[in-house]
Order: C-alpha cells, then structure tokens, then sequence
C-alpha cells in the first residue's frame, strides 16, 4: 500500500515538474505557428478596419494582434501575440482601444520598460500605420478596471502582468501622434 | 514537526487572519487612475510650482484636480521630467480616529482642514501613488462610458501571467517527488 502511495506522489511530482519546464518553456520560446484558432468572430470580421500587428522598436517588440472579448467573466487571451478587446475602437479612431498581453519575454515582458514618449505604432490590415506616443505609465492592481473606461481622445491602453507572482498590471497608455 | 510548533505557527495565522479582517473593516472609495481620469476638472494648471501631501518638497509641473463624487477627488501631479503623482482625496465625515488610525497606518495621510489645499473646509485623507508622464501634459475628464460593449461590469484585469501556476506546480511538485521517494524508501526498509 506504501508502494502504491509513494508511486502516485512520485508520478504527481513528475507530472507537476514537467508542467512547470513546459510553462517556462513557453514564456521564452518564440512565437510559432499553431494549428489552434485564438478566436474567430463574426463582429470582428464584418469590420472594415482591423488591427494586424503592434511594433514597439524601443523594445524590439513586433508581435500580431488578435481579436479577444470579454465574455461571462472572462477575458479571452493568446499565447501568439496580443489580444486586442473587440468591444474596444479600433486603434486611430476615438476612443480607448484596449491591448493585453501575456508578460512572456517573448510577447510583452519587455512592456515595463516602456518610458513615456516611445512610440507604439499599430498597422491595420490595410497596411496603415497608426502611431502612438506613450503618454503615461503606472503599475495598478487588477480591479482598476477604470483604465478601460472610454476617453475622448484617440489613444490606446496597453497593459500586462507584473510584480510578484503577477499579482499587478503594467499599464501604458499612447496617444495618436497627431 | 512537534505539537507546540504546530499550534504556534497556528495562532500567529489566526491572528494575521484577524488583524487584516480587522484592517479591511474601512471601506475606501474606489478612485480612478490618471491615466484615464472620469470625473469634471476642479481646477487645471498647465505648469506652476505645486506641493503634495505628506511631502514637505515644492514640484513643478502641471496639476489637475478632477471631481469624481462630493466626497472624492483625484489630483494629478506631473512634473517636467516626467515623474508623476496621483493623489487621491477622500472627504471624511463619519470616520471614527481607530479607522482614522488604521487607514493612517495604510499609507492614507490626514488632512484635518481641506480648505488648505483648495477643497471644501473639512477633513480628508489623502493617499499618494507614483506614475510615470511626458511631462507637463494636461489631460481632460473621461467619458466614463464603458468600453466593453456589455452592461455587467468587469470584475478586474485580464490574467496575462503564468507565475503564480509555475510557482505552485514547482512546490507542488517538489514537495510530491520527495514525499513519493521518502515514503518509498521507508518502505523497502520495513519489507527488509
């Protein structure tokens, strides 16, 4: 009976380590290609303009955006670039267009060296470029959920986990370089 | 690991359960950020020498104070070189001096008369957080409009960080393979 039990802590200790190098292995692996759909909807393909991709060359951050909602509760999200909050305006247009992201090294772990007066340019899938100049940079817990809140200027909030064990947000909000 | 050891690691969380059930007894006011300040401008400089609570140092650099409710207040600090301070105001009336104290010991500061930072003529405490801005940038009072398209409000943030399932997959697993093998060795000793 010994035996046994002590196979089962083993093989559950295995199990748990292996998940562990797994998850670190995928915060610091490159993007790669999935076969796995992040998210399809219909709202988001009856828009004319979408966002493709974010550029930070400050931090020689160029990833894809891919649309995510807000559903029950729940934030959709992708280990493949950075979520982009559908019920959100489109980045250019007036509003606060809602950006997250995993804190991976590979998608925004860099996100926290952002200083104000970088710029962030979003390319649509038009190919227009829309660029945005850091204005503000602050750490919040994560029921500050006023940074979502509409604004009546065109800029984007962009944010991630940080501090221990990610119990916070870094947050940087850019405004359309006019 | 002895009786006494237990009950002593026991007790000491029993009264940390305690004394933070006891510190989070005062409700605070929710209050908005800076960086996406809601609420009408109270007052609005675009550069100018401004002090701060609890720091007797002189700033320069813009200043907002917005009005979120009758009793709160944001001010938004944002020196030349792109420090930034927030500062929220809460108007005080039915506070008792424990909840004062316990707020106090919580980073708040007391301000007994408001009417010396250009608020009404009562007491306030006020709690200062650090930002970073571009520099003397002014920003105007949001819509407040919800951005999420739905009526139900948003609980918090979305989870963009794996540290903390790592973190207890590693102890979880640690502790489990030395337990596994222990058990196991101990095991074969009995058979023997």
């Amino acid at each position: 009976m010994k035996i046994f039990f002590s196979t089962i802590l083993i093989i559950t200790g295995i199990a748990c380590l292996t998940s562990t190098a797994y998850y670190i292995w995928q915060r610091n692996t490159p993007a790669r290609l999935a076969f796995s759909v992040d998210h399809i909807d219909t709202a988001y393909h009856d828009r004319t303009t979408i966002p493709r991709e974010l550029i930070i060359e400050d931090l020689s951050i160029r990833l894809p955006i891919i649309p995510a909602n807000y559903t029950e509760g729940k934030w959709e999200a992708t280990n493949q670039g950075v979520s982009y909050l559908e019920s959100s305006p489109p980045p250019g247009e007036i509003g606060n267009s809602i950006l997250y992201g995993h804190n991976f090294p590979r998608l925004l772990g860099r996100l926290t060296k952002i200083k104000p007066g970088a710029e962030i340019v979003i390319i649509d899938n038009d190919d227009a470029r829309h660029t945005f100049i850091v204005e503000y940079t602050s750490i919040v817990t994560p029921d500050q959920t006023h940074i979502l809140n509409q604004s009546d200027d065109k800029r984007i909030t962009l944010y991630t986990c940080t501090g221990f064990l990610d119990s916070k947000r870094f947050v940087a909000v850019a405004l359309l370089q006019s | 690991m002895s009786l006494k050891t237990i009950f002593s690691v026991g007790l000491f969380s029993a009264l940390f359960l305690l004394n933070t059930t006891l510190a989070q007894a005062v409700v605070t006011p929710t209050f908005s950020s800076c960086l996406n300040p809601q609420g009408d401008i109270k007052v609005s400089y675009s550069s100018g020498t401004h002090g701060v609570v609890g720091n007797t140092a002189e700033y320069t650099g813009s200043d907002t104070v917005y009005i979120l409710s009758s009793d709160t207040h944001i001010q938004c600090f944002c020196s030349e070189n792109g420090e930034g301070i927030q500062t929220n105001w809460w108007k005080i009336s039915s506070l008792s001096d424990t909840d004062i104290q316990v707020l106090k010991n919580q980073g708040w500061f007391f301000v007994p008369n408001g009417a010396l930072w250009g608020l009404d003529s009562s007491s306030y405490l006020a709690q200062n957080s650090d930002y970073a801005c571009r520099g003397a940038i002014g920003g105007t009072g949001g819509t407040g409009g919800s951005v999420l398209g739905i009526s139900t409000d948003v609980l918090g943030l979305a989870t963009t960080g794996n540290s903390m399932t790592i973190f207890i997959l590693f102890i979880v697993g640690g502790i489990s393979t030395v337990l596994g093998f222990r058990f196991r060795n101990s095991a074969r000793k009995l058979s023997r």
